[in-house]
């Protein structure tokens, strides 16, 4: 019988004060197949290691249970030490008895006995162990970035820079994202695009990268170090290498539709470029309001280009590149405005979104610049902003608080202050949440200076009334309903995940939140990388965030990639499920419930492959299968059930 | 508020919220102030204290600084607050419990005496009940 | 066609142009309104207390009364239409307490028929009926005297469409029913935005004032939009909306006062039916200078 070795961790009081450690360990040395065990402060200290490796060598241990805290906190650390001394890993196993048993147990005995059952458990499954070596995965050093915001832009130039190929795929025709579309930023008041432009076009231009606009991802296969994408281009109609930009296309252009960049202020034709400073820096057609390509209707834009740039020809592509990571940076959308009912669905022209309002104060905007509202390109003399539209209520919209709008809001109000001295500003806020460096220091400089009327409540009702808008609203600090006239109202909408984040998520195997938010694989610790290996997340599709948390986190996951890339081969657990062939009735349950596509039928060969590498040891095709055919290495049928039979003391 | 609302209630202070959330099925403290129902309310112009104030006070435990203010027989149960309310709190329930829990004590707000004969004649009947309902134990 | 019909206290009291009107229109539309049989006041408001059983009782019991002959009650008063269909609702929603409201009339029947609701009754308000039964461009056909694009300001307050989970009749925030019927009937639905907000119920009785404050609020905006006419499914919106127009005007000079009708006084106008049938005498702003100067009577 294999030599085992039992180890009881007090974790200072944690465990100690609800769990008789020491008769925990007392019990143990007497188990059949223990020959060793005992009691210790915090196993997770250097001492701590030192005793395990120690009584390792002393009693030639063939088995380590550590008893002791979550295996997510520290089986990793235990599983290394061990290793030094040439024990195989996967021969040392956790039990849980904090988390599962001294936190959430009261009674002293119970908790005691409930520990040894644990640890008996743990004990009867190590029996069944066997050494397993980890297993080797190649890596293709090339990155995929997914979003040309800020976020991908900043991740890509990382990885470019350290001389690896990244791949940078932009859903839109220019990358820039939401930060080309503002004005300037808190709480700097740094023109947005003065300092987002030349990293747009260091990205476009920097050798490794390679730019894709108007593509999207639309197939994923492989694994952590050797994905295989397939990238469809949608076509920009124009020869890249030959439209300088001109305009001319765009003149005689019949088409007239809102503009997307311009938040549908302005209008654009269908032969366009989303915003002088787009990248690349050229016109592409839109064949959604074209009056024709296939046949070609309307030509004039054809005509009217002297270098012969359009190419009504083009066709989409797709394009299939290889990477070894991605990083997904899909980023945000405003909730719609037309949701919000009683704010009248936004049915009333000049109630307007955070978004709306950054493209009126932008000097390239619709009205370059000044303050004008929608209905009539008058000055508003009087503009309410209301925060927290759709967040914070869980009851009709979102439960979240989108973090940014305080800050935007108290930007917004201080802009249009700047511009219409005479102006009025109010906010309707809820609380004021500026916990940034300089944050809390702008949102009060804004009040004090620009005397910006800041009523707490939520607001109510908004409604059109002859020529401007009526808020109705509160402020609870004076008690007192108020009713303010406006002639502009913006709501701070909501941030939610762009358009096709889930789909994209789905593609890529990556779990979601309730509000559609891409999930992290760890809230604290590894707030970059996904729980799929390979996938890394950053900027406003984790959660929303602001421009320097989007930078920060897109650094963080480009140097994650980094680490990936700066080796050779990548390690595995080896803990995946096999097939035992003399049992497999090639029924192929296994196959269907896997997630990760790592089993497939060889009909041929009659037999189920596993690939290795993609099985994610979730399980779910052991617990399908009928004939017991498919066993996890170091948690078979036989471990589980001798589990079973021991908590349920029939063993 | 009249007189009569003003005598001693027979209700022990910590047991008035176990009440309310008996009557109404609404916990107060699901509530976070935002005064939502407060910025719609239709009838809160000549209200007292304002009805974000009504859960207020009852957060707070003051069931009898709640009972000197006119507001719970102002509100007229139209659901405003509780059509938009954020959290989903059903403020006119807490408005019908706080009356209830009075009117329950005998205290009337109203007795049909107390309406004049002609506006007895003149009112339709609807109003009539329904106000005896909300006013009246 | 004959449907099952809840007429409610009011109608047979103060309102009953309301009833008279609604049933002479059906009429022409080729639908009998008959009038349930031994039905009792609904309680004119729904108990918003969660332990007020008993107040759920009259309403239930009525229910009982109309599942014996069909699965569907037509009411035309807000309020009834609100009492009905939300003690409806809960009993549907919640088995115990229509075990409790059941044991209840078992025990205190009045009538020999009186025993056990099922839940198999639907509760339709009347404007229901006209949209689903006959279809608002289906009604166009019946028009006789078109109301000349007069502008209407439908009224719809609280307890027609709240709350919106329950009654499920239309968009809280944006109905557009009574919009609809106005549109058909030849009218100009003018877009106001108090149309939902309470006119102050039943406050009216003990507080005129605030019901007076919240009623001016509703046909200043109402007025600003250009309408000449309001309609109203409510008995109690009509009065309070209805009587205190002159003491308004009085303190506001600007204000100018807003004749406000039943919606089944404008469908019976559009319909043909003769001026005395109207009734068009019933408030203290006489709607008929209006509508003689549109060219309606």
């Amino acid at each position: 019988m294999k030599r085992i070795g039992v180890f009881v961790c007090w974790c200072g009081s944690n465990i100690a004060g609800t769990v008789d450690v020491e008769k925990v360990a007392e019990h143990f040395r007497t188990y059949p197949g223990v020959v060793h065990a005992e009691s210790y402060q915090y196993l997770c200290s250097e001492p701590g290691q030192k005793i395990i490796l120690n009584r390792i060598k002393e009693h030639g241990l063939k088995g380590v249970v550590i008893a002791a805290c979550s295996p997510t906190m520290h089986e990793s650390t235990f599983r290394n030490t061990v290793q030094q001394i040439g024990f195989n890993p996967f021969q040392l196993e956790i039990a849980n008895i904090r988390e599962q048993v001294s936190w959430v147990t009261e009674d002293k005995d119970s908790a005691t006995s409930k520990a040894i059952t644990s640890i008996s458990q743990i004990v009867e499954k190590l029996k069944g162990n066997e050494a397993l070596d980890p297993i080797q995965v190649p890596v293709t050093k090339k990155a995929l970035v997914i979003g040309g915001g800020i976020a991908g832009i900043e991740a890509a130039l990382n990885i470019a820079k350290a001389g690896y190929k990244v791949y940078l795929v932009e859903k839109e025709a220019t990358i820039g994202g939401h930060m080309a579309q503002l004005s300037e930023t808190f709480p700097t008041l740094d023109c947005s695009q003065c300092i987002l432009t030349p990293k747009m076009v260091e990205v476009a231009r920097h050798p490794n990268v390679e730019l894709y606009t108007l593509s999207k991802v639309t197939k994923i296969e492989g694994f952590i170090g050797n994905f295989k994408v397939t990238v469809h281009k949608e076509p920009d109609y124009v020869k890249r290498a030959d439209c300088t930009a001109c305009g001319d296309c765009a003149e005689v252009c019949p088409v007239e539709v809102p503009s997307e960049f311009n938040q549908t202020l302005k209008y654009r034709k269908a032969i366009y470029i989303p915003s002088p400073q787009a990248v690349p820096t050229i016109y592409h057609i839109d064949p959604e309001t074209c009056l024709g390509i296939n046949p070609i209707k309307c030509n004039k834009c054809a005509e009217a280009c002297e270098r012969k740039a359009i190419d009504f020809d083009q066709q989409p592509e797709d394009i299939l590149i290889e990477v070894g990571a991605i990083v997904v940076a899909t980023g945000y959308d405003l909730y719609d405005k037309e949701l919000m009912a009683e704010y009248g669905y936004g049915r009333y022209q000049d109630v307007i979104d955070g978004l709306q309002f950054e493209r009126i104060l932008s000097a390239s905007g619709p009205t370059e610049g000044k303050v004008l509202r929608p209905s009539d390109g008058t000055v508003p003399k009087r503009v309410v902003f209301v925060q927290c539209c759709g967040s914070r209520d869980p009851e009709h919209h979102k439960a979240y608080c989108s973090k940014i709008c305080c800050m935007y809001t108290a930007k917004h109000a201080l802009l249009y202050k700047h511009k219409v001295h005479d102006g009025k500003a109010t906010v309707f806020y809820m609380d004021i949440r500026a916990n940034g460096k300089r944050y809390e220091e702008f949102v009060q400089n804004a009040i004090e200076h620009e005397h910006i009327s800041y009523l707490r409540g939520r607001v109510s009702k908004i409604y059109q009334e002859n020529d401007h808008l009526v808020v109705m609203g509160a402020d609870t600090l004076s008690g007192k309903r108020v009713e303010i006239e406006a002639d502009l109202v913006v709501l701070a909408m909501a941030m939610v995940p762009g358009k096709g984040t889930m789909e994209l998520a789905k593609l890529l195997k990556v779990g979601y939140d309730e509000n559609g938010f891409l999930n992290e694989a760890h809230p604290k610790l590894r707030p970059v990388e996904s729980l799929t290996g390979g996938v890394f997340i950053a900027g406003a599709v984790q959660a929303p965030k602001d421009i320097p948390e989007t930078v920060a986190q897109a650094s963080g996951a480009a140097s994650k990639v980094l680490e990936m890339f700066g080796q050779d081969y990548l390690w595995k657990e080896p803990t995946i499920v096999d097939v035992d062939g003399s049992l497999c009735s090639m029924c192929g349950n296994c196959v269907l419930v896997c997630p990760y596509g790592a089993r497939s039928l060889n009909k041929e060969k009659h037999i189920v492959e596993v690939n290795a590498v993609l099985c994610e040891s979730c399980g779910a095709c052991a617990a399908a299968c009928p004939t017991g055919a498919a066993q996890q290495r170091n948690l078979t049928d036989k471990q589980i059930v001798d589990m079973i039979e021991v908590a349920l003391e029939i063993k | 508020m009249p007189e009569n609302t003003k005598k001693e209630l027979n209700i022990k202070p910590e047991e008035i919220l176990e009440i309310i959330k008996d009557i109404s099925g609404q916990d107060v403290y699901v509530c976070y102030q935002c005064g939502k129902c407060t910025a719609g309310c239709p009838m809160s112009e000549n209200m007292d204290i304002m009805p974000n104030q009504i859960i207020r006070l009852l957060q707070i435990g003051a069931f009898d600084e709640l009972l000197k203010h006119n507001t719970i027989w102002l509100c007229a149960s139209c659901l405003t607050c509780t059509s938009r309310c954020p959290k989903g709190v059903d403020l006119a329930r807490i408005m019908e419990a706080v009356r209830l829990l009075l009117l329950r004590q005998n205290v009337a707000y109203l007795n049909a005496s107390d309406i004049p004969e002609e506006d007895r004649e003149e009112l339709p009947i609807q109003a009539l009940v329904g106000a005896m309902r909300k006013y009246s134990p | 066609m004959k449907v099952n019909f809840y007429p409610g206290c009011t109608l047979k009291t103060k309102a009953s142009n309301l009833e008279r009107t609604a049933k002479a229109s059906m009429a022409i539309l080729g639908i009998e309104l008959e009038e349930m049989a031994e039905w009792t006041c609904c309680g004119a408001n729904f108990s918003l207390a969660n332990d007020n059983i008993m107040k759920m009782a009259a309403p239930i019991r009525n229910l009982a009364r109309a599942e014996k002959v069909g699965t569907e009650l037509v009411t035309i008063c807000s309020a009834c239409y609100n009492v009905l269909k939300r003690a409806n609702y809960a009993v549907k929603n919640d088995s115990e307490k229509l075990e409790k409201l059941n044991l209840f009339l078992e025990d205190g029947k009045i009538q020999d028929n009186d025993d056990q609701y099922h839940g198999k009754v639907n509760v339709l308000h009347l404007l229901e009926l006209i949209k689903e039964k006959i279809g608002f461009d289906n009604l166009k056909k019946y028009i006789k005297k078109p109301l000349n694009g007069l502008k209407v300001a439908p009224y719809y307050g609280c307890q027609l469409i709240r709350p919106q989970k329950e009654l499920e009749i239309e968009d809280q925030e944006a109905p557009e029913i009574l919009h609809n019927l106005i549109d058909a009937l030849g009218g100009d639905a003018v877009d106001y935005s108090m149309d939902t907000e309470c006119c102050g119920s039943y406050v009216e009785v003990n507080r005129p004032k605030e019901v007076w404050l919240a009623s001016y609020r509703i046909l200043r905006q109402a007025r600003a939009a250009g309408a000449k006419i309001m309609i109203t499914s409510c008995p109690l919106c009509l009065y309070n909306l209805d009587k205190h127009q002159f003491d308004i005007e009085k303190e506001h000079s600007d204000f100018k006062p807003v004749p406000i009708l039943y919606f089944t006084q404008l469908l019976g106008l559009a319909l043909g039916l003769p001026e005395e049938e109207l009734e068009l005498n019933g408030t203290k702003v006489d709607p008929r200078p209006v509508l003689k100067e549109s060219g309606l009577l």
